[in-house]
């Protein structure tokens, strides 16, 4: 037998998915479908796909959306599972939802009023306390400073930079407000066009509430021949650690071709309905977990 | 050899030529970036605690531990002398390794035995101990209050609080892990 708290969530979790839904179709955005195998996941070097017979899971829908993008779809989204192999912990399950939306003719800030927007309907729909409306902006600059004392002149490695950020930064942040962080290093950004006024610094955002990372967003790279080279980049950075390299994505270079400045975000649907239970573990608001 | 994300509570690994066991373990990450195993973990040799974060590719060794059934021989005045009843080899501990039993640790008792490398780290006894009371004056019972306790000093040298029954030359079982009297015992 389920548990009387269990029953709870997943009624929650279901009224929070429909929420989502309701949301995006009264913005005129279209529900989409993309493929969860897939023969060319986009090279990330710190995200890996597991192997599904000669094909690989998706670990997130954005080569698919974003080639619908260029095929004239211009309001996007969609909640599909993706999955990331070794993500497991109290933050993580290897197969969890997320929940991807894009726009045409828009930037990494129009994101933030989505979010805005989505929240707010969401909080209209279930009973929630826990979710913010108050926004603070700050860019990765400044809480840099604020919470490590030193400027980030020079960015450390990806792990320094990484470690910087779950330890230092994250269970510093304001609670009780929903927090973005912008302007992360390129560097780290492949798939983020850089800005204009600063070109070591990405149009890139992540929505933190309560410390936890729910969402991450971008004004998407639209130039061909820097998103050919960062995919490769990041093909060779991980030949170099020794992971499995994807073939080339074929289909996703080629839309470049046609694709219209946009702007994506994902967001976890999990860590969204762990924050609205007030659940500490991402398991308590699975139906199904690995452990 | 372990990776980071292999890790968890109670795996005893070797860092720096010393055993740690892994007292804690937290996985994070953010979103695009890498893996970060948060281990708490405590030096089996200072008791101390140490948090570090890891990679998931970098390595550990087990820790070269091994736990033998040993008999308490003698104490030369700094050093705690164990034999192994099967070799008859005798092996040498210091005394800060002995510190938290030593007022329950009586010659010719068996106890658990713990090896880093050649070196014995930690001795364990049973949770309860005979021992015979050497000294202890007869109980007052001034008024009828119950549990009137007395002090009672062991073989070992050691002095414990006991029920005013007990008497000069009798046994008692002393709980090892808090110190405290149990029972009387035959």
């Amino acid at each position: 037998m389920l548990s009387k708290q269990k029953i709870n969530t997943l009624k929650t979790r279901a009224k929070i998915i429909s929420a989502v839904r309701f949301f995006f179709e009264s913005e005129n955005f279209i529900e989409v479908e993309t493929p969860i195998r897939t023969p060319a996941p986009l090279a990330e070097q710190n995200i890996d796909a597991l192997k599904c017979g000669e094909l690989y899971l998706a670990t997130s829908p954005e080569p698919y959306m974003k080639q619908l993008l260029a095929g004239g779809l211009n309001k996007i989204f969609q909640i599909t599972k993706c999955f990331r192999n070794g993500e497991i912990g109290e933050r993580h399950n290897i197969e969890f939802s997320m929940l991807e939306w894009y726009r045409k003719d828009a930037d990494y800030l129009n994101l933030i009023d989505d979010v805005k927007n989505l929240l707010d309907f969401i909080c209209d729909k279930v009973d929630c306390s826990k979710i913010f409306s108050d926004f603070e902006i700050i860019s990765l600059d400044d809480a840099w400073k604020k919470f490590t004392g030193t400027p980030l002149d020079d960015i450390p490695d990806g792990f320094e930079f990484d470690k910087t950020m779950v330890e230092k930064i994250e269970p510093d942040l304001p609670v009780n407000k929903t927090v973005v962080i912008s302007d992360f290093p390129a560097v780290f950004s492949p798939m983020c066009k850089q800005k204009n006024d600063n070109p070591f610094r990405a149009e890139r955002l992540e929505i933190y509430i309560n410390g936890v990372e729910l969402a991450n967003g971008c004004t998407e790279q639209i130039d061909k021949k820097l998103q050919i080279k960062r995919l490769r980049d990041e093909q060779l950075e991980r030949k170099k650690m020794g992971k499995d390299v994807y073939p080339w994505p074929d289909k996703f270079v080629d839309s470049l071709d046609n694709m219209p400045p946009s702007a994506g975000m994902a967001l976890g649907i999990d860590r969204l309905i762990m924050i609205l239970c007030n659940a500490d573990k991402i398991e308590d608001v699975l139906t199904f977990s690995e452990l | 050899m372990y990776d980071a994300s292999n890790l968890k509570k109670g795996l005893k690994i070797q860092i720096d030529n010393e055993p740690y066991v892994v007292t804690g373990f937290d996985f994070s990450k953010p979103g695009k970036g890498q893996a970060i195993y948060k281990v708490r973990m405590r030096n089996m040799l200072t008791g101390s605690n140490f948090d570090k974060s890891y990679r998931s590719n970098d390595k550990f060794h087990p820790a070269d531990l091994m736990s033998k059934k040993m008999d308490y021989l003698y104490c030369d005045g700094n050093n705690y002398c164990f034999m192994d009843p099967e070799s008859y080899e005798n092996h040498l501990a210091d005394e800060n390794v002995i510190a938290d039993i030593k007022n329950f640790l009586l010659e010719n008792t068996t106890v658990d035995v713990l090896f880093f490398g050649e070196r014995i780290i930690e001795v364990t006894l049973p949770m309860l101990v005979k021992l015979k009371v050497t000294k202890s004056d007869p109980g007052v019972r001034g008024d009828t209050a119950t549990n009137v306790t007395k002090p009672a000093t062991l073989e070992t040298g050691y002095t414990v609080q006991v029920p005013i029954f007990i008497e000069e030359g009798e046994y008692i079982k002393v709980d090892t892990r808090t110190g405290a009297y149990v029972e009387r015992a035959k």
